[in-house]
């Protein structure tokens, strides 16, 4: 890259490890392939039960777990004015020049870009979920949404149906917003087809087992599958309040033998959990971008998945026998007719190339390239000029008329906040985070394991 | 998400370099255009439902002037009574009549529910009555409107969302009419009072959900009669008051519909690829 601006990135989110799942793995992975692009990153994100303060993490990336209680679903409550002086703290010390939040379902994330933006930092949001518009909770979701994003830099959405919800969701333009995928490691995902079963077809699912995965339509398929083909067994990964309608299922069936419940199968050991099966299977009812079907296509796994949200942008399905992916519509009957495709393909031993797929989506979809993209939209605000007071005040009479004026006078009184804590805790008292850089975190470990060796 | 030249947009074929010139602006606004008006109501068949609330509110009325005719002695419990037995008996006929099925099992269940009621409404009256001998009447008051208006609420009328909490509505109503009870003079006050609010917020409103279900005509008839009577007992109370219950019927049954089927226009959804998808599961 020629430009070689280093950005001082904060990530925030409710959702981070210890939690486990997309968005989570999204904020670490980015994390660390910028600071391999040198950029200085830390995750801001709340406290995990006993969890509080600061941690590091591989390379020396800076986890600060803020003492905020989660309420609801993991988010924290949202405050407003109780969160400033500790995150105006964080931020000052950090030197930060980009706030970063990430899912609109993270308090944290737009109190903290809300924040930043009186601080006068550039802001970057990324939208890993879609939303509808019918029910009450998505009006007031969607108002939010709109009044934390009307005065972002920038937002960067996981598929283009992402973009789309977004743009509407927020009324915002397509200038606004680019699309830049999820990604996977895919040192981690390797195929093996020797750990495959011979004599059987194997179906692996892997998900929470929740109704917005639709385990109802996998409820249903199941017998169905299993009377016809006698030689299929289903794998199920993953735990949820539908595990037990799957057991049900099977004990009235009595498929004990041929349906496998393995429980929570932790991220190092879902690459051999995926390589002991031939077809993926997916069900979800909603997804932006289905992380899932990409694990199990890296590991050559043929994907047979609903037609729903951003999946049909992820893998190629346009030819079902050859490409990778098998859609089909959120029925029974249309899973059922998919997945017999699916098998009735691997029986013929017409199965998808391992190799080619793997190498096919190792060049799609890399941190890598995430993080060059990622680059170029902090680079590309990094030039416009920083919103002052006033033309955030105008930019929220676009919102409404009355969250416009609520809005106006939150940001107000933020600003009068701030000023108060500029003369209390001036800035030049706040110390500057010492840089704990990538050099120093392989030194200390380096160091580490060498006294490790001496005390043995 | 298809785009507008009905190409599949996809992921996998994004460029090494972020190129922006690629996103085609229209091919996310066409999406803007998926406008559903959801639902369509006709004016009069609105009109005659909202009876369903006119009779729930003037019940409440009725129930209110009760106390009022007893705690200033206007009426005697034992007349009320007679009242309610009358009531009871005219309803019984108005069931008949609506050819409902009623055979000897039934009655013979509607006779013990009945004995236990009065054995039990007149052990626990005495008690009833120095309930709140402890508590001031104005809180009496706020309390029991308060518990009014929730159940005027809570109350089922029909709609299936989640404002309807029937047991709460009930319970508001229950509470409300022994808070009211507890500050009349005797135990066959309270008894007396007890006993028309069972037949008031029970009996009666179920009387009237099947009345509204078998036969339109009779309902409008019923509603008429309740404005009617409501309108007799507030004028010897308080003309005042009696004003504003014939306006707020009028607005309830006149106006109010006509603002609902103005606003219906406003109710639009967007559907598009983010909804999550509805399953079937009948097969």
């Amino acid at each position: 890259m020629t430009n070689k601006k280093i950005h001082h990135i904060c990530m925030v989110s409710d959702f981070f490890y210890p939690l486990i799942g997309g968005v989570e793995n999204h904020i670490y992975q980015l994390a660390q392939c910028l600071i391999d692009l040198n950029h200085k990153v830390i995750v801001v994100t709340h406290a995990y039960n006993d969890r509080v303060g600061v941690r590091y993490m591989t390379n020396g990336l800076k986890v600060y777990y803020l003492p905020f209680v989660p309420f609801y679903n993991n988010a924290t409550l949202p405050t407003v004015f109780s969160t400033i002086p500790l995150i105006r703290c964080v931020l000052l010390r950090e030197n930060v020049t980009i706030v970063h939040g990430h899912s609109s379902f993270s308090t944290l994330a737009h109190e903290t870009m809300y924040h930043a933006k009186t601080l006068g930092i550039r802001t970057v949001f990324t939208d890993h979920s879609l939303f509808g518009f019918s029910d009450i909770s998505s009006v007031i979701t969607n108002k939010v949404l709109q009044i934390s994003l009307v005065d972002c830099h920038h937002v960067i959405c996981v598929s283009h149906t992402c973009k789309s919800n977004t743009m509407l969701r927020a009324n915002l333009s397509s200038n606004d917003i680019s699309v830049v995928p999820n990604a996977i490691d895919s040192a981690v995902f390797v195929p093996d087809t020797t750990k495959r079963s011979n004599e059987r077809i194997t179906i692996i699912v892997a998900s929470r087992l929740v109704y917005r995965k639709g385990i109802d339509l996998l409820i249903g398929v199941l017998p169905k599958i299993l009377k016809t083909y006698p030689n299929v067994e289903f794998k199920i990964a993953g735990n949820g309040p539908k595990e037990i309608d799957i057991q049900e299922v099977r004990e009235r069936e009595a498929y004990e033998e041929r349906v496998q419940l393995v429980g929570s199968v932790s991220h190092d050991k879902m690459n051999e959990f995926l390589n002991s099966g031939h077809i993926f299977l997916n069900t979800s009812l909603t997804e932006a971008f289905c992380m899932a079907i990409l694990e199990a296509a890296a590991c050559g796994l043929l994907v047979v998945s609903t037609k729903v949200g951003g999946i049909p942008e992820v893998l190629p399905s346009n030819d079902t026998n050859s490409d990778i992916m098998i859609l089909c519509e959120p029925d029974v009957q249309a899973v059922y007719i998919g997945l017999c495709k699916a098998i009735e393909r691997i029986s013929n031993g017409n199965g998808p190339e391992v190799s080619e797929w793997h190498e096919k989506i190792k060049h799609w979809y890399s941190w890598k390239k995430v993080a060059i993209q990622t680059q170029t939209i902090y680079n590309n605000i990094s030039e416009k000029v920083p919103l002052t007071l006033n033309d955030r005040l105008k930019r929220y009479k676009r919102c409404g008329s009355i969250s416009g004026i609520v809005m106006s006078f939150i940001a107000i009184v933020s600003y009068f906040i701030v000023i108060f804590l500029n003369y209390t805790q001036p800035i030049h008292l706040i110390d500057d985070a010492s840089g704990y850089t990538r050099e120093k975190f392989e030194l200390a470990y380096e160091l580490r394991r060498q006294n490790d060796k001496k005390t043995k | 998400m298809i785009s507008a030249s009905g190409r599949q947009k996809v992921l996998y074929s994004i460029s090494e370099t972020n190129d922006e010139s690629t996103d085609d602006i229209y091919d996310y606004m066409h999406i803007n255009n998926e406008l559903i008006n959801t639902c369509k109501h006709k004016y009069w068949p609105t009109v005659f439902d909202s009876g369903l609330i006119t009779q729930q509110v003037s019940s409440v009325i009725f129930f209110v002037v009760i106390f009022i005719y007893l705690d200033n002695k206007t009426l005697e419990p034992g007349d009320v009574l007679y009242g309610n037995a009358l009531l009871i008996l005219l309803g019984l006929c108005f069931y008949r009549w609506l050819n409902l099925p009623f055979g000897v099992r039934l009655w013979k269940d509607n006779l013990k529910t009945l004995s236990a009621f009065i054995l039990f409404g007149f052990m626990v009256s005495p008690v009833i009555a120095t309930l709140t001998k402890t508590i001031s009447t104005d809180t009496i008051y706020a309390m029991s409107t308060i518990m009014m208006l929730a159940h005027l609420i809570f109350y089922d009328y029909g709609c299936e969302t989640a404002m309807v909490q029937k047991a709460l509505s009930f319970s508001a109503a229950l509470f409300s009419a022994v808070c009211l009870a507890s500050r009349l003079a005797t135990s066959l006050h309270t008894f007396t009072m007890v006993s028309c609010a069972v037949l008031i917020f029970t009996v009666g409103s179920e009387l009237r959900k099947l009345v509204k279900a078998e036969s339109l005509k009779t309902f409008i008839f019923l509603t008429i009669i309740h404005v009617i009577l409501c309108i007799i007992f507030l004028s010897r109370l308080s003309f005042i008051h009696c004003f504003l219950y014939g306006i707020s019927v009028l607005l309830l049954t006149f106006i109010c519909p006509k603002w609902l089927i103005s606003l219906q226009k406003y109710k639009t959804s967007m559907r598009g690829p983010w909804d999550e998808a509805e399953i079937s599961l009948d097969k």
